[in-house]
C-alpha cells in the first residue's frame, strides 16, 4: 500500500511539473478548437500525457503495485485533469455484480465505509458501460436513470462518465463529479478523460494480468510450501529457484559440495544401499542435462544427525511449448511412516511364518516316523501325500517371508565365491525329471566364479527351471546358457513350447502373476516365484528379465550377476536403511 | 556311535517335542524331554551326562541358545543340534559361537535331515565337526527351496 501511495505522490508531482510529449500530436488533432482555449487545452493535453505516463509507471512498478493502486492513480489523475471534486474508477460491466475493484478519489476512507459496499454497474453508472460512450450531465439527479443517493453519500451534481476500453471492449468506467469552479464539465474535460481512459484501459489490463499471475504465483508458492513432499525447482540454467519448507527440513548442513551448476548440494541423497548419489547423478540434474525423468525411485536422505530418512524421489524436466528445457522439478516424499509399517508387517510376517513352520515341522516328522513304522502300500502313499503337502505349505510360508523381505529391500544375502557352472549343474542334478531334458552350455573355460549367496542362487535357478518346465511342451529340451562379458555373468534358461505372450512379458515378475500360457499345474504355488527370484538377483546387484519369440515358440529368462563386484558386494549388501528402523535386537525372540 | 545315545530334547511346542522325541527314539536314542530353557539347564545339570542336546531356540524363561552358552561356560562340551523356524539372519553366527560340535537345523526338517545331523555329531570323535554333506531336501523334486536346512560348520 505504501509503495502505491508513493507512486501516486510521484505521479502527482510529475503532473504538476508538466512536460512535452503527447501534447504536440494531440494539439494538431484539435485545430478546430477556438484559439483562446488552445493554450489551456495544450497544457491539459500535456497533463494527460504525463498522467498516462505515470499510470504506466505505476504499472511498470508491478508487482509491488496492484490493480487497485493503478486505478487509484487513474482516479486521482482524472480528478486533477478535470478539476473534479470526486472521481471513481470501477471495473466490471455486469449489472448483477458490484464493480470490483471500485476505487474512489475525493471521499475519505471512513466516509466511503459509511456509504456502504461497492455499487453495481446499474442506473446512471451502468448506462455508461451499457451505452459504451461518454455521458456528461449538468445535474445527474435529473437523469431518469439516476437512483437516489445512499443516506451518507455526498451530494453530486455535475457528472462525466467515460467507458474504459481495452481492445474495443468495455472493461469498466471512469467517473468524475462536481466540477470545481463551474456548473458542469466541458467538452474538453470529456476529451481529456477519454484520452486518459484509452491509456488506462491498457494499463489496467496489464495490471490485471500481473495481479492474476502474481496471485497464481503466490497461490502456487503457498500450495507448494504446504505440501508434505520436499520440492526443488531449477531454471533452465540449473539455478535453484525454489525450495519448499519440507525440502528445507531434509537439508544437511555439513555438506559443502556443489553440483555442476554451482548450487550448494544441501540434501545428502543416497541409494538404498547407502551409496552416495554423485552430484551429476542427482535426479534433478539428470532431468536438466539428460531430460531424464525419475518416477518414485527409492532413496534415503542422510540428515545432519546421521538419521537416514527413506524417500521416494521423482524428478522431471519442464519443457517450454517449443520443446526446450525450461527447468526441472524434483520431489522428495518422506516415506518413513510407510517404511515403519513395512517393517512391522515384515516382523509380523516373520512371526506368523515361524508359528506356521512349527506345526508343519511336526507333521513332517510324524509322517516320516509313520513311514518308518511299516505300513501297507496304500497307507504309505497317503502319508507321502500328507508329507509333500506339508512340504509345499512350508515352501509357501518361505515364499511369503521372502516376498516381505524383497518388498522392504531387506533381503539378506551372504555372498561367497561360487562357481556358477557347478551350481547350475548341481541344481539340475537334484531335479531328476529335468535332468534328461536339460542341456547346459557352460562358458569355454568350463567354470565361472561369482560372488553370490549359493543357496539363494540355487533357489533362483531351481525356480527358473521349474518355470521353464511349466511353459515347455512335454519332452522338449530346456537349454541353459552360462556366459560372461567383462562386466557380468549371465545365465539364460530357454524353453520350447508356448511362448509367453508379448503383453505378459512385463508382468511376469509381478507378484501373484499367472500367465495364460502356463499349463495348469497340480502343484500351484502362490505366483511369487519369479518375483522373489528377481528380488534375489537384484539384491546381488544383478538384473533379471524375460524374452519370448512367438515364431520360434521359445521363452528365455535371463539373469546377470556383476563380476566386478568382488570387493563391493559385502559392504553394499548391508542395507543402509537399517539405521532408520530400530534393530530387532540381538537375541531373536518369538 | 553310541548304541543308545542319551539325548536331551527341548522345545516348548509339546506336539513338536513329541514328534522329535519319537523320531529320535526311532533312531535308537534314549530321550529326556524339557519344555523350556530353564528345564533344559536343570536336566543338563541333574540328569546328565547326555550324548546330545537337541533344542529349540525360542522358549520361555531362557532361549535354547542362552541355555547352551551357559552350559558351555560351565565347561559342558556336549554336542548340540539347534532347531529353529526363525529366519533371523544372526542365528547361524550364534550357533557357530557354540563351537564345532553344534549344528543348525531349520524347521521344518524331515527325518533324514535329523538323522544326518545326529549321525554327524555322534560319529565325530574330534571336537571340531565339519559338515560333509548337504542336507537331504525335504522334497527332492524342488531343490533349493529348502535352503534353510543348512549346517553351521564352523
Amino acid at each position: 500500500v505504501s509503495s502505491s501511495f508513493a507512486s501516486i505522490v510521484k505521479t502527482l508531482m510529475k503532473i504538476v511539473k508538466g512536460q512535452n510529449g503527447l501534447a504536440g500530436r494531440a494539439g494538431t488533432a484539435l485545430t478546430d478548437t477556438p484559439d483562446t482555449d488552445r493554450d489551456l487545452l495544450c497544457r491539459q493535453i500535456e497533463d494527460v500525457d504525463h498522467a498516462s505516463t505515470s499510470v504506466f509507471e505505476a504499472v511498470a512498478s508491478l508487482p509491488e503495485s496492484s490493480v487497485r493502486a493503478v486505478l487509484q492513480a487513474i482516479a486521482v489523475q482524472a480528478r486533477h485533469l478535470t478539476s473534479a471534486e470526486f472521481a471513481a474508477v470501477g471495473i466490471g460491466v455486469n449489472p448483477r455484480r458490484p464493480f470490483d475493484p471500485w476505487v474512489i478519489s475525493g471521499i475519505s476512507h471512513e466516509q466511503a465505509l459509511t456509504i456502504g459496499g461497492y455499487p453495481r454497474p446499474v442506473g446512471l453508472l451502468g448506462l455508461v458501460a451499457k451505452e459504451n460512450k461518454p455521458i456528461r450531465l449538468r445535474d445527474l439527479r435529473e437523469h431518469p436513470d439516476h437512483f437516489r443517493f445512499m443516506p451518507d453519500h455526498p451530494i453530486m451534481t455535475s457528472f462525466l462518465g467515460v467507458p474504459l476500453r481495452y481492445q474495443g471492449r468495455a472493461v469498466g468506467n471512469l467517473y468524475v463529479a462536481n466540477k470545481r469552479g463551474a456548473s458542469e464539465f466541458t467538452e474538453h474535460d470529456q476529451r481529456l478523460l477519454e484520452m486518459l481512459a484509452s491509456k488506462a484501459g491498457v494499463a489496467i489490463e496489464t495490471a490485471r494480468l500481473y495481479a492474476a499471475e502474481g496471485m497464481q504465483h503466490a497461490w502456487l508458492q503457498t500450495v507448494i510450501d504446504q505440501m508434505p513432499e520436499g520440492i526443488v525447482l531449477m531454471d533452465a540454467e540449473g539455478r535453484v529457484t525454489m525450495q519448499n519448507r519440507s525440502m528445507l527440513s531434509l537439508v544437511t548442513s555439513d555438506r559443502h559440495e556443489r553440483d555442476r551448476f554451482g548450487n550448494l548440494i544441501t540434501v545428502d541423497l543416497r541409494q538404498v544401499s547407502g551409496e552416495r548419489v554423485s552430484p551429476d547423478n542427482l535426479p534433478i540434474v539428470r532431468a536438466i542435462v539428460h531430460k531424464a525423468t525419475t518416477h518414485g525411485d527409492e532413496y534415503v536422505v542422510r540428515r545432519s544427525n546421521g538419521r537416514l530418512v527413506p524417500v521416494l524421489v521423482s524428478a522431471a524436466p519442464i519443457f517450454t511449448t517449443n520443446g526446450e528445457v525450461a527447468g526441472a522439478t524434483m520431489m522428495l516424499e518422506d516415506i518413513s511412516t510407510f517404511k515403519e509399517l513395512e517393517r512391522l508387517r515384515e516382523e509380523w510376517i516373520s512371526v506368523i511364518a515361524h508359528d506356521l513352520q512349527q506345526p508343519i515341522s511336526t507333521i513332517l516328522l510324524m509322517a516320516d516316523a509313520l513311514l518308518q513304522s511299516g505300513l501297507t502300500d496304500g497307507v504309505e502313499d497317503d502319508i507321502r501325500h500328507i508329507r509333500s503337502a506339508a512340504a509345499r505349505l512350508s515352501r509357501m510360508v518361505n515364499d511369503l517371508t521372502d516376498v516381505s523381505q524383497v518388498e522392504a529391500h531387506r533381503m539378506r544375502i551372504s555372498p561367497s565365491l561360487v562357481d556358477l557352472v557347478r551350481l547350475v549343474q548341481d541344481v539340475v542334478t537334484r531335479m531328476p525329471e529335468m535332468l534328461s531334458r536339460t542341456s547346459i552350455r557352460p562358458p569355454e573355460r568350463g567354470h565361472l566364479f561369482v560372488l553370490a549367496d549359493a543357496e539363494r542362487l540355487e533357489q533362483v535357478v531351481a525356480n527358473l527351471l521349474s518355470n521353464a518346465e511349466k511353459y515347455s511342451a512335454a519332452g522338449t529340451e530346456i537349454q541353459i546358457d552360462i556366459s560372461e562379458n567383462d562386466r557380468e555373468a549371465r545365465v539364460s534358461v530357454t524353453n520350447y513350447g508356448t511362448a509367453v505372450l508379448a503383453d505378459e512379458l512385463p508382468h511376469l515378475f509381478d507378484r501373484y502373476f499367472r500367465s495364460r500360457a502356463v499349463k495348469t499345474s497340480p502343484t500351484r504355488g502362490l505366483g511369487l516365484g519369479l518375483y522373489i527370484a528377481k528380488g534375489l538377483i537384484e539384491a546381488h546387484g544383478g538384473r533379471m528379465w524375460a524374452e519370448s519369440d512367438a515364431s520360434g515358440a521359445t521363452t528365455t529368462f535371463h539373469f546377470t550377476l556383476p563380476l566386478e563386484a568382488y570387493e563391493l558386494l559385502p559392504s553394499t549388501m548391508v542395507p543402509a536403511a537399517e539405521e532408520t528402523t530400530s534393530s530387532a535386537g540381538d537375541e531373536p525372540e518369538e | 556311535m553310541v548304541a543308545h545315545p542319551r539325548v536331551l530334547v527341548a522345545d516348548d511346542d509339546s506336539l513338536f517335542l513329541r514328534a522329535v522325541s519319537k523320531a529320535l527314539t526311532g533312531l535308537g536314542a534314549r530321550v529326556v524331554q524339557a519344555e523350556n530353557g530353564a528345564e533344559l539347564i536343570e536336566r543338563l545339570a541333574d540328569e546328565g551326562p547326555f550324548d546330545l542336546v537337541v533344542t529349540d531356540v525360542s522358549m520361555p524363561w531362557m532361549s535354547g541358545l542362552e541355555a547352551m552358552y551357559a552350559s558351555r561356560l560351565a565347561g559342558l562340551a556336549v554336542p548340540v543340534i539347534v532347531m529353529t523356524a526363525l529366519a533371523h539372519e544372526r542365528i547361524p553366527t550364534k550357533v557357530r559361537a557354540l563351537g564345532g560340535r553344534a549344528v543348525l537345523l531349520r524347521k521344518p526338517f524331515d527325518l533324514s535331515s535329523l538323522k544326518a545331523a545326529v549321525t554327524l555329531l555322534l560319529n565325530s570323535e574330534t571336537p571340531n565337526v565339519r559338515s560333509r554333506a548337504l542336507p537331504t531336501p525335504i522334497d527332492a523334486a524342488t531343490p533349493g527351496t529348502n535352503r534353510d536346512d543348512q549346517w553351521a560348520d564352523r
